[in-house]
């Protein structure tokens, strides 16, 4: 085969397992300092946090965590949505007892005001039917805020579907509801002081709600 | 007349296959659910240069990058010298680094599954190469430097659209990623120090060269598992 040994270019077993021994001392070094701080924000020794290795861990449990609670709280409420739709419908062919005019929203005009400690996250959402537009504007009182705009529905079985990301002071746009379901913003503030949100919307929707 | 095995070679091969197996269905990514977790989700908080922070995240890409690894692996498998091997590394990393940072900072966003199942196709190829297959069909040995080079190119693109993927801030871009950089190669390091030492046990037990040609063919059973696997995702998504 191709590039056949000669074995007194082979290392000694002796060499070897001293390489394995020094190999493991290394990797709980390495442990200990670097990649325990690094995802889980464990720091025995004070180095990771010299390295700033630390915040990495921690951000990423505390992502976790968020994460972890937002499953269980979707979990939640799709059961009783599940509850629902086992009762029997009423039949179509009878005209609706309510006419769809009725439940088509007027103009709304909302204002939020929301505190963020540093590190903290937030989220606003409104409940929308497809194609209905909200006109909005929010904006920080210091620094930039870290955000999501993005919808969920459980109707439609939509977990998350992200609009636009990004860091900014403030934004304005139209929000446009792609399907029927919650809309809104998630702000998180990762500056080091406290930031006051507002959010100024106006447009259709059914209802609006601090979520997080 | 020495019959036992010091290690045995062929339950390294069904372990080297499970152990694929395992790492394909943990490389599945959990589907977002709101909240971004993990490395991306890290990334997405910050801005601005934060050099160890990337270093860190380089070098435990590549070190979790199984299929950059088993193509090193296949690459060492026969290499002996160190220097040898240090030229060979080299020749990967130089590949790989050009296209990486190229790939990040003109945006080229290639598939994702596109270039993964070249990536696994480099490995199929370096484990034929590594049983002799080139000289048998072609009669002539393709230059395994220039295929290292050439390879190395496509994994960097590979790395490429991954580092696309975690959007990084446009905010100290260039420092944070050239500190990635660095963290590739020093993950590469790390892996390539435990398969040289895992080779060096192996090399020296008897049955070798004879258990050499079926773990070359599983490292290529592998490569085509992961061509499978990344071609499939592409024409379904």
């Amino acid at each position: 085969m191709y590039n056949a040994p000669k074995s007194n270019e082979l290392p000694s077993t002796a060499k070897l397992l001293k390489s394995t021994l020094l190999a493991a001392v290394l990797a709980a070094v390495v442990l200990a300092t670097v990649v325990l701080p690094a995802e889980y924000g464990i720091d025995p020794t004070g180095a990771g946090n010299l390295l700033g290795l630390t915040k990495m861990g921690e951000i990423k449990v505390s992502l976790a965590k968020e994460a972890a609670q937002q499953k269980a709280a979707a979990a939640a409420v799709t059961k009783p949505a599940v509850a629902a739709t086992a009762q029997p419908r009423p039949q179509a062919e009878t005209p609706a007892a309510k006419p769809a005019g009725a439940s088509a929203p007027a103009m709304r005009v909302d204002q939020m005001v929301l505190t963020l400690r540093p590190n903290e996250g937030k989220e606003v959402k409104l409940a929308m039917s497809k194609g209905e537009q909200v006109s909005y504007f929010w904006w920080t009182d210091s620094g930039p805020a870290n955000f999501d705009v993005h919808s969920d529905s459980v109707k439609h079985r939509i977990d998350y579907r992200s609009y636009e990301k990004g860091r900014k002071e403030r934004s304005e746009g139209v929000l446009e509801a792609e399907f029927d379901g919650k809309h809104g913003w998630f702000w998180r503030n990762r500056t080091s002081r406290t930031m006051t949100i507002t959010l100024e919307v106006k447009g259709q929707y059914s209802e609006i709600r601090q979520e997080v | 007349m020495m019959t036992s095995r010091r290690f045995p070679s062929r339950e390294l091969g069904v372990a080297l296959i499970a152990a694929l197996a395992v790492l394909l269905a943990c490389a599945m990514d959990a589907a977002a659910h709101g909240v971004t977790e993990g490395d991306k989700g890290y990334i997405q908080e910050i801005t601005g240069v934060m050099i160890l922070p990337f270093v860190y995240l380089g070098a435990k890409h590549m070190v979790t990058g199984y299929d950059h690894i088993l193509f090193l692996f296949g690459v060492i498998f026969f290499l002996y010298r160190l220097k040898d091997i240090g030229v060979y590394v080299t020749l990967f990393a130089v590949g790989h680094s050009l296209t990486l940072l190229a790939g990040v900072l003109m945006n080229i966003s290639v598939s994702a599954y596109l270039i993964d199942a070249i990536i696994g196709f480099s490995i199929v190829y370096k484990a034929l190469d590594n049983l002799g297959a080139y000289r048998r069909w072609f009669g002539f040995q393709p230059s395994t430097r220039a295929a290292t080079l050439i390879f190395g190119l496509f994994h960097g693109f590979g790395l490429a659209t991954k580092i696309l993927d975690y959007e990084m801030s446009l905010s100290g871009l260039v420092p944070n990623l050239l500190a990635f950089n660095l963290g590739v190669e020093l993950g590469q390091l790390i892996a390539l120090g435990l398969i040289l030492i895992a080779m060096g046990f192996w090399r020296r037990t008897r049955g070798f060269m004879r258990h050499a040609f079926g773990a070359n063919v599983l490292l290529m059973a592998g490569g085509f598992i992961f061509v499978g696997y990344q071609m499939t995702g592409y024409f379904l998504f």
